[in-house]
């Protein structure tokens, strides 16, 4: 159990794997004493024969009283140390960072006090309180960092928020715990915690050096499921949400006002910028969002690099 | 079938006890209608506390004329009904069934009126599905309605057993568990009224 | 004319004296077939689950279906099996015989709950039979708002079919409060009824009190779906954590609903078995009511973290904690019986046991999760699922099952083999504590609920409880099958082979189809069992 609790990642996760212990004691204690206590009488007054005597004991008033106090005193402490400890985790810290979150059908979305746009991996300074403000772009959603002991649902008609912080580098779990459809289990992401310099780096935009470097369809494989593109787009040739991918470019493809179109690099382009423009037969628009201004122009070639490699 | 049957009641009731566990019954069961309908006043208050403008404006788009009169008749048809439960209990075969009749006419007047609020609303384009109030006013009126309906066939059934002589002195309990049943139709109009047309 | 008690309930055969009996104790078996009959498709939907899980990755099913099979598995269990569960089985065979009633209050009206129910339960069904695929339930049994009005499966349909549900739930409830205020025999005060009788009366209260209240909310989500309205889609003005308040508001308080009458059966087969009076009849009695009271205020805990205001989560907390205390007197209750008992450990016997030992661990992990700070990090991770594992399955399953062996030979007037019995019981637990320990550590660590795929730091606790899982639907076959074959093949049974007080062991099995040639007349509570010497 050493990893489970207390992995010391963070000072509040540490004061809320106290209040587990404190529990988890607690829960012991009561099981194994009741639990003693019965088996101890199944064994000892097991029947011997049909003619043993029995004491006709109807209650007692002194044992139901104590038996109501006490357990009511051992609640009560567990109630107050609880909310102690969770009255810190609702309130962020004053220099606490912002970050915008949305979640999407299957997907996070990370927006930084200077505009930045991440998705999936959200990096932060190590030793810095963030504040994450969030709301739901569709269906509930829930953020939830295990590591760091936080979570809160992410709700479509409402802002919610949280805060951590990270006390070290690392990289740490993002799980969506709230069921949200068919890729729950893949709403997945992970929490940067960057040292000093790494986090310098990376407000600059300065590429890691010792990154491995990838190929423009490998990178672009990576935004398909960084951006959630896979939540609606398939590889496997059945549509989804949107048409699938599958063999798109060079496809002939019609679109519901009747005209058609060979798909090149140019349309793609259009179509993740600007998905309303032309929408294609069969399915309906305002379902995409608009990645204008969120993607790059290198981020788009790769993708459109990755989708080549679907065709046959 | 010579077999023992057991289809058909197996044992003799006494008519007084069954009377009783009816209207026990009976109360027990107006309780259940009451969280049914609680459940759509909690979301009126929460909704109203959210969005107050939205539902002035909506209550503004109300008919309270028509509202009131529909108050005014089911008043009157709550009163009627009241008089059928006295005359059954009294054994006034004739007097309970022209109490029933006229409760069964005052319902109908109900929903005609209601008609002819709906009608036009609908027609305009003000649907369930316009904003959170109208929600609220067609799903708590509509369920109201469905309730009415029901109470109307309960009374049309007493009716027919009324013009039966079903009922007398010793057995006016039919009687008045649908008395009970239609005056909880009654209050919670009572209540829906002022909540949707007047605050 | 021959006297009633001639023949025994069982003996007219063919359809019609089955589908339209107003007689209690077969509406109570026709019910309990049909339980069964759910429990079972909803094991084997159970047992898809556990064989996706087996490994990180897709196993057999992918994940549209694997979402499928936990709903199936969710909602079935819930509403078809085990809300219904004890009360409308042993709750309908009993309660009229232990109050020394010919019936229930309203007879027909018993009929007509099983009928809705059957109803109900064939909307659900067809809804399953339907179109594959798409159109399956995916929401996961909860159906929370936005997801259930934009998935395409079919939602209404099963929604419509809990609905209709509701009704049986509801008329059963009012029929049992009637019948224990109004049907009880001379002489049985409230203060000589069994305590079955009273967690009866407390459960039907809660299905009174809370079923109209998610009948609604079912409603306007049909509602929802098929006209538009607003009530829980943002983009109306409406709110989607008012559906989880609305939903919890009936579901936390049905969670008592499943667990006091499992109480009551306990609460009959320890004096009897313990040759003992129940210790603290009062305590007991009282603090179902207590339960069922409290069990109104505290839905909130399971919106933590849903986004509800600071100082309602506070609340719901301290409200949840003092659902513990009545519960706790409970258990103190129960072991205290058997203090200086003669106790036999028959397969009652040993149920009851088992689910003291079992209900012990699922309580206390509600304490985890009724605290702030820690259901933080266990919301929506497989402690949940452990907890309510052990809840139900744990303590209602448990606690059926030890009913069903108590009053199986009063049922049947048949025995079934007991050594089979306690085979088929130790296998149980062994199976099912194996199936759900791993699973508390899992939410320790952090793994999600509803997750068709993991991270390979899951991997051995999930293969653990797969197998356990599987070693557990297989300790169900061995007990049903064993009950199967008494029903079948039994030895005759006696009329009170436990050596039971209560009435219904005083008429023979199985009872006439009246129950009572003449209703008796009660002079004492029904646990007189010590037989210390005073003089
Ligand atoms: C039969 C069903 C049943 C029962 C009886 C209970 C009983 C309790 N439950 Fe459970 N619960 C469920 C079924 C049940 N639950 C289900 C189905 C869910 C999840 C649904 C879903 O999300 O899908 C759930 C979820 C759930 C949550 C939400 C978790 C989350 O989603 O984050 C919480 C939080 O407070 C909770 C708490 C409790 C508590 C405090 C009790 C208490 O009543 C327990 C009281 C018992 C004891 C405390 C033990 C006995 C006492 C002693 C041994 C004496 C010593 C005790 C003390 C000193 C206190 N339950
Ligand atoms: C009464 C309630 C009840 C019962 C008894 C059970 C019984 C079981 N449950 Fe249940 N479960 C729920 C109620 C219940 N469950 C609910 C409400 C949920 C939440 C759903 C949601 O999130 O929406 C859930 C969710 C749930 C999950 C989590 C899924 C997820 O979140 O991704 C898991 C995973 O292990 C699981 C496993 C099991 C297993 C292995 C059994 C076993 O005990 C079942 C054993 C029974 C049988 C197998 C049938 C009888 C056996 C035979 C006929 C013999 C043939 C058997 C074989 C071939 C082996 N359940
Ligand atoms: C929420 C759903 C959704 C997401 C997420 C999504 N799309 Fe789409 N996409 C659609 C739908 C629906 C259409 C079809 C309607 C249209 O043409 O606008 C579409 C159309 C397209 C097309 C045109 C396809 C054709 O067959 O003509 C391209 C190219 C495309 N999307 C690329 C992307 C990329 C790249 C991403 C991720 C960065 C993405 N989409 C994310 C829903 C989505
Ligand atoms: Cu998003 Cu689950
Ligand atoms: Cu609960």
């Amino acid at each position: 159990m050493d990893k489970i609790l207390f992995n010391g990642l963070s000072e509040l996760g540490t004061h809320v794997d106290r209040v587990h212990v404190f529990i988890i004691a607690i829960m012991a204690f009561c099981f194994i004493a009741c639990n003693a206590v019965l088996i101890y009488f199944m064994l000892r007054y097991r029947r011997k024969g049909p003619d043993d005597v029995t004491a006709s004991i109807k209650g007692n008033h002194l044992l139901e009283a104590v038996w109501t106090i006490i357990p009511t005193i051992v609640v009560l402490i567990v109630f107050v140390y609880g909310v102690r400890v969770w009255g810190d985790m609702r309130k962020p810290p004053e220099n606490a960072m912002t970050i915008n979150v949305t979640g999407v059908q299957w997907a996070w979305r990370f927006e930084y006090p200077d505009g930045r746009i991440e998705a999936e991996d959200l990096y932060v300074p190590a030793g810095q309180p963030i504040r994450l403000n969030m709301v739901s772009n569709d269906v509930l959603h829930s953020f939830f960092i295990p590591e760091l002991r936080v979570k809160e649902d992410v709700v479509p008609s409402q802002y919610t928020h949280l805060w951590f912080q990270a006390d070290y580098e690392g990289v740490y779990n993002i799980f969506c715990t709230e069921y949200c459809g068919d890729n729950h289990s893949y709403m997945l992401g992970k929490v940067h915690a960057l040292g000093p310099e790494a986090w310098d780096r990376w407000v600059r935009r300065v590429p890691d050096p010792d990154a491995v470097q990838l190929s423009p369809a490998e990178r672009g494989a990576k935004l398909y499921s960084k951006w959630g593109c896979l939540g609606c787009h398939s590889t496997d040739g059945s549509p989804n949400i949107g048409p699938t991918f599958k063999n798109l470019m060079g496809r002939s493809e019609s679109f519901a006002d009747g005209s058609t179109v060979v798909v090149d690099e140019n349309y793609i382009m259009e179509s993740i910028k600007q998905p309303n423009a032309k929408i294609v037969a069969g399915f309906k628009p305002d379902q995409m969002p608009a990645f204008e201004g969120q993607l790059s122009q290198q981020d788009i070639t790769d993708l459109i690099d990755y989708i080549k490699t679907l065709n046959e | 079938m010579s077999e023992p049957g057991t289809f058909f009641h197996l044992h003799e009731e006494d008519p007084v006890e069954a009377y009783e566990n009816f209207k026990l019954g009976m109360w027990i069961f107006l309780a259940t209608e009451v969280l049914l309908f609680g459940g759509l006043f909690a979301a009126y208050f929460i909704f109203k506390f959210i969005w107050p403008t939205v539902f002035e404006d909506g209550s503004s788009h109300l008919n309270k004329f028509m509202g009131g009169l529909n108050t005014l008749v089911l008043i009157f048809s709550s009163f009627s009904m009241a008089m059928a439960v006295d005359a059954a209990q009294r054994g006034q075969q004739k007097k309970l069934v022209r109490n029933l009749a006229i409760t069964l006419f005052f319902a109908l007047c109900f929903i005609v009126v209601k008609g002819f609020e709906w009608g036009p609303k609908l027609s305009h384009g003000i649907t369930p599905g316009s904003d959170v109030f109208f929600s609220v006013y067609y799903m708590t009126t509509g369920l109201h309605l469905l309730h009415v309906l029901v109470g109307m066939s309960f009374i049309g059934l007493l009716l027919a057993r009324a013009l039966k002589g079903r009922y007398h002195e010793e057995n006016f309990g039919g009687v008045e568990i649908g008395g009970l049943y239609w005056h909880l139709v009654d209050i919670i109009w009572i209540f829906l009224f002022p909540l949707l047309y007047l605050i | 004319m021959s006297t009633q008690s001639d023949t025994h309930y069982l003996e007219a055969k063919g359809f019609y004296n089955w589908f339209f009996s107003v007689d209690h104790k077969r509406i109570g078996l026709m019910y309990l077939a049909a339980i069964l009959f759910f429990f079972v498709l909803a094991g084997m939907a159970a047992m898809l689950v556990r064989l996706e899980l087996l490994a990180p990755g897709e196993q057999f099913i992918d994940r549209h279906g694997y979402n499928v099979a936990f709903t199936l598995h969710g909602a079935m269990m819930v509403f078809l099996f085990i809300v219904p569960g004890i009360p409308a089985t042993l709750g309908n065979f009993c309660l009229p015989l232990m109050i020394g009633a010919k019936d229930v209050a309203f007879p027909r009206l018993n009929l007509l709950s099983f009928w809705i129910y059957v109803l109900g339960a064939a909307i659900v069904v067809m809804s399953l039979i339907g179109p594959p695929g798409e159109a399956w339930l995916d929401t996961g049994w909860t159906l929370y708002t936005p997801y259930s009005v934009e998935s395409s499966s079919g939602v209404i349909p099963v929604t419509l079919g809990v609905f209709i549900l509701g009704f049986s739930s509801i008329l059963t409830g009012l029929n049992f409060a009637v019948t224990i205020h109004k049907m009880r025999a001379p002489g049985m005060t409230w203060h000589r009824l069994p305590l079955f009788v009273w967690a009866l009366y407390s459960a039907s209260l809660i299905q009174i009190l809370a079923t109209p209240v998610v009948g609604i909310t079912l409603l306007l989500l049909i509602m929802e779906r098929s006209f538009g309205i607003g009530f829980f889609t943002a983009s109306l003005g409406g709110d989607p954590i008012l559906f989880e308040n609305f939903f919890w508001f009936y579901s936390h308080p049905v969670v008592y609903i499943m667990i006091l009458p499992a109480m009551g059966v306990v609460a009959e087969i320890l004096p009897v078995f313990a040759k003992k009076p129940i210790f603290g009849y009062r305590a007991i009695a009282y603090s179902s009511l207590a339960i069922a009271l409290v069990s109104f205020f505290v839905w909130g805990h399971h919106l933590f973290v849903s986004g509800m205001s600071n100082w309602s989560r506070w609340v719901f907390s301290l409200l949840t904690f003092a659902v513990a205390i009545p519960t706790a007197i409970k258990v103190f209750n129960w072991i205290s019986t058997l203090y200086k008992g003669s106790i036999q450990l028959d397969s009652p016997m040993l149920y009851a046991c088992a689910f003291i030992f079992l209900f012990t661990i699922a309580g206390l992990t509600g304490l985890p999760l009724a605290t702030l700070a820690t259901d933080v990090h266990l919301h929506d991770t497989y402690f949940v699922v452990a907890h309510f594992h052990y809840t139900m399955q744990g303590g209602t399953v448990i606690g059926l099952l030890a009913g069903l062996h108590f009053w199986f030979p009063k049922i049947f007037g048949k025995m079934y083999n007991e050594k089979r019995a306690r085979v088929g019981f130790w296998m149980l637990f062994v199976g099912f504590n194996a199936t759900f320990m791993p699973q508390f550590i899992l939410g320790y660590m952090g793994m999600p609920r509803r997750y068709f795929d993991y991270l390979d730091q899951f991997a051995d606790l999930h293969f653990m409880s797969s197998i356990g899982g599987f070693v557990n639907g297989l300790a169900y076959l061995f007990i049903l099958g064993n009950l199967i074959h008494g029903i079948i093949k039994g030895t005759a049974a006696e009329k009170n082979p436990h050596g039971s007080l209560s009435l219904e062991w005083t008429v023979p099995s199985p009872p006439p189809l009246t129950n009572f040639d003449e209703i008796p007349e009660v002079h004492d509570w029904t646990y007189g069992y010590g037989n210390e010497q005073h003089a």
